[in-house]
């Protein structure tokens, strides 16, 4: 993918498709940040506790990141935790909270949530050649290291007992990734997602030369990579893929 | 870097070469987990991102009683990307897929296919990386094009030594060794290729050894004169004029993907898939949804080049035997067929999309066409 001229002043199409993808990447962000703080709440280990409010501050961050590099550039973003697919994750994550189940969480976060924040962060990066994509590119790279945080921890549980992690983490996948897919299907399959200003914002990607398919597919991508390095066996995590919806 | 012994004697590195089997595959899949098929466009948009892994595991067993476990690796190369112009990203997937071996330890890779460019393509070379020895498996796949040519020729009653043998994709690594292979059995080499230097280099080659050997650059040139036909590069072929072609030869696609039989509008009456084996003692599917991405119009049969892998476990050769480009010597192709045979692994009988040649052509010579006891893929 190559880096794509896209600069201040923009057009009227330019605007409106980067005001919704920085609206997406704040509510996702402050998605990220309560997801954070509600694991600092739900584990014991004072170490993963204070790592957690590191992360959840460090995604609070991201978010005022984003929020001030809108109002630099005249934008007004959507800031809506309440909408469709960011309530559900939301509400999916909260699940395994209650459940004080801290593996089932950093799954949730530092997995899926982060795979997909990582790629298409970096996507958003490679096609905007100005400071909005410094950031987002900046970003994704800070994003990668909650991912490398969580890979050995994840190693271990899965070399404790294959059998349960891997059906385990089939059942986050389920519950997770089917919003995460149906929110970036070429389709909206849920509705409007509630964060978007206007129409859904994957119809009008091609103004800044992205395609929500490409961006889909790099961030499975990443995410089969990652549950690969986590030892999860691979013809499993590929019929999970396959299975998702479309 | 510490690599894992995962059991596994061999691995073959493939590609699928039609979407109708991704789609077959992905809707298999789906279906098994009592969802709905995914509508076609959705398949392909997501089926260049997968990253390389193992599908299925096959047993190839010897008539000597041995066996050896396989790994079908696939690339996911997009059946639309097989063309050169996407050679880097090509290259990449098949280099994951060779870490795919790498990393479990198995001893021997075969590169099916496109794949065989990462070991035929020079400065690329990577015959052995941790335990893993790669080879293309374009010996046994050049043996297999070969013995299927001279089955045909019988079944056919058609002398080979007074045919003239037309080579598309000559000077590539299975064009070349069955130009060698065949120099001194037919009555003239048709040499067609891309790129004339090279084309002409061979042809002078050849000519100083005595061949009778013409070469162009243009396909239809040499069509009218062939009366059996070599495909090892199908896209070429499907920019000829079909025309110019005799209806009665005999054609052996053994190119990706194998669809000349469609593009000659069913007008060839001898066409068939080349570079395809059996295992006598059986090979079989360990059973998944993922096998039906490896099914082909006959039962039991597989690809030379997966075979090739199978044969060098089953004789316990941890070797890169086919590597580089241009290297396949008549001796060598001796040799991995006599090493193939030991272990009841020959030619397939010929067969096209519509499965073996029918029974007019077998009985007509007395020859019977059954082939295969396993149930293979």
């Amino acid at each position: 993918m190559q880096m794509t001229e896209i600069q201040a002043p923009f057009s009227v199409e330019e605007k409106s498709v980067i005001t919704d993808i920085i609206s997406q990447a704040i509510t996702g962000e402050i998605i990220g940040m309560s997801n954070f703080a509600t694991l600092a709440g739900a584990i014991y280990d004072i170490h993963e506790k204070m790592e957690a409010v590191e992360h959840a501050n460090c995604e609070r961050n991201h978010a005022e990141g984003f929020i001030n590099i809108a109002k630099q550039f005249d934008l007004e973003p959507v800031i809506n935790p309440d909408g469709y697919y960011w309530r559900s994750v939301r509400e999916c994550f909260i699940k395994y909270a209650d459940q004080k189940d801290f593996i089932g969480c950093l799954v949730i976060q530092e997995v899926m949530l982060e795979c997909f924040a990582v790629s298409m962060y970096h996507d958003v990066g490679m096609a905007l050649d100005n400071e909005i994509g410094e950031l987002f590119r900046a970003i994704s790279a800070e994003e990668e290291e909650h991912i490398e945080h969580s890979i050995d921890l994840l190693k271990a549980e899965m070399e404790n007992d294959p059998m349960a992690f891997t059906e385990k983490v089939e059942m986050i996948h389920k519950d997770c990734m089917s919003i995460l897919a149906e929110w970036t299907a070429p389709a909206d399959l849920k509705g409007h997602c509630g964060v978007c200003k206007g129409a859904c914002m994957k119809d009008s990607l091609q103004h800044v030369h992205l395609d929500v398919t490409a961006m889909r597919g790099r961030a499975m991508n990443l995410y089969l990579r990652t549950l690969d390095r986590i030892g999860l066996p691979k013809q499993k995590t590929l019929q999970w893929v396959i299975n998702l919806p479309a | 870097m510490g690599y894992q012994s995962s059991g596994v004697d061999f691995a073959f590195i493939g590609h699928q070469e039609s979407w109708q089997k991704v789609e077959r595959f992905v809707a298999i899949t789906r279906k098994e987990a009592g969802l709905v098929p995914i509508p076609s466009q959705q398949t392909r948009a997501l089926y260049p991102y997968l990253p390389p892994r193992p599908l299925f595991e096959f047993e190839v067993q010897s008539v000597q009683g041995k066996k050896a476990r396989g790994l079908y690796i696939e690339s996911f190369i997009s059946p639309d990307e097989l063309d050169i112009k996407f050679i880097r990203s090509n290259l990449q997937k098949i280099k994951d897929a060779c870490d795919v071996a790498i990393n479990m330890g198995i001893p021997i890779a075969s590169l099916g296919g496109l794949t065989s460019i990462l070991l035929e393509a020079n400065g690329l070379a990577v015959e052995h990386c941790g335990n893993t020895h790669f080879t293309t498996g374009n010996t046994l796949t050049t043996a297999f094009i070969a013995d299927a040519i001279e089955t045909a020729c019988r079944l056919l009653s058609v002398s080979l030594f007074e045919s003239n043998l037309l080579i598309v994709g000559s000077t590539g690594d299975i064009g070349s060794a069955c130009a060698r292979y065949f120099a001194d059995k037919v009555k003239s080499l048709l040499l067609h290729a891309r790129q004339e230097p090279a084309l002409k280099k061979q042809c002078d080659a050849l000519q100083q050894k005595g061949v009778t050997a013409r070469w162009s650059a243009n396909i239809n040139d040499l069509l009218p004169d062939a009366n059996i036909v070599i495909c090892v590069a199908s896209s070429v072929l499907l920019q000829c004029d079909a025309t110019l072609l005799s209806p009665v030869a005999i054609v052996c696609d053994a190119g990706y993907p194998k669809n000349l039989e469609q593009s000659f509008s069913g007008k060839l009456q001898h066409y068939l898939q080349g570079g395809m084996g059996v295992a006598a003692a059986g090979a079989d599917t360990i059973p998944n949804s993922y096998k039906s991405i490896y099914e082909f119009a006959v039962p039991d049969v597989a690809h030379g080049c997966l075979l090739e892998a199978a044969t060098l476990a089953l004789e316990g050769m941890a070797t890169s035997f086919s590597a580089g480009r241009g290297n396949i010597t008549t001796a060598a192709i001796d040799d991995i067929k006599h090493m193939a045979a030991r272990h009841g692994i020959t030619a397939a009988l010929p067969f096209d999309h519509n499965g073996y040649w029918g029974r007019k052509k077998s009985t007509v010579h007395n020859e019977t066409i059954t082939q295969g006891t396993g149930s293979f893929i």
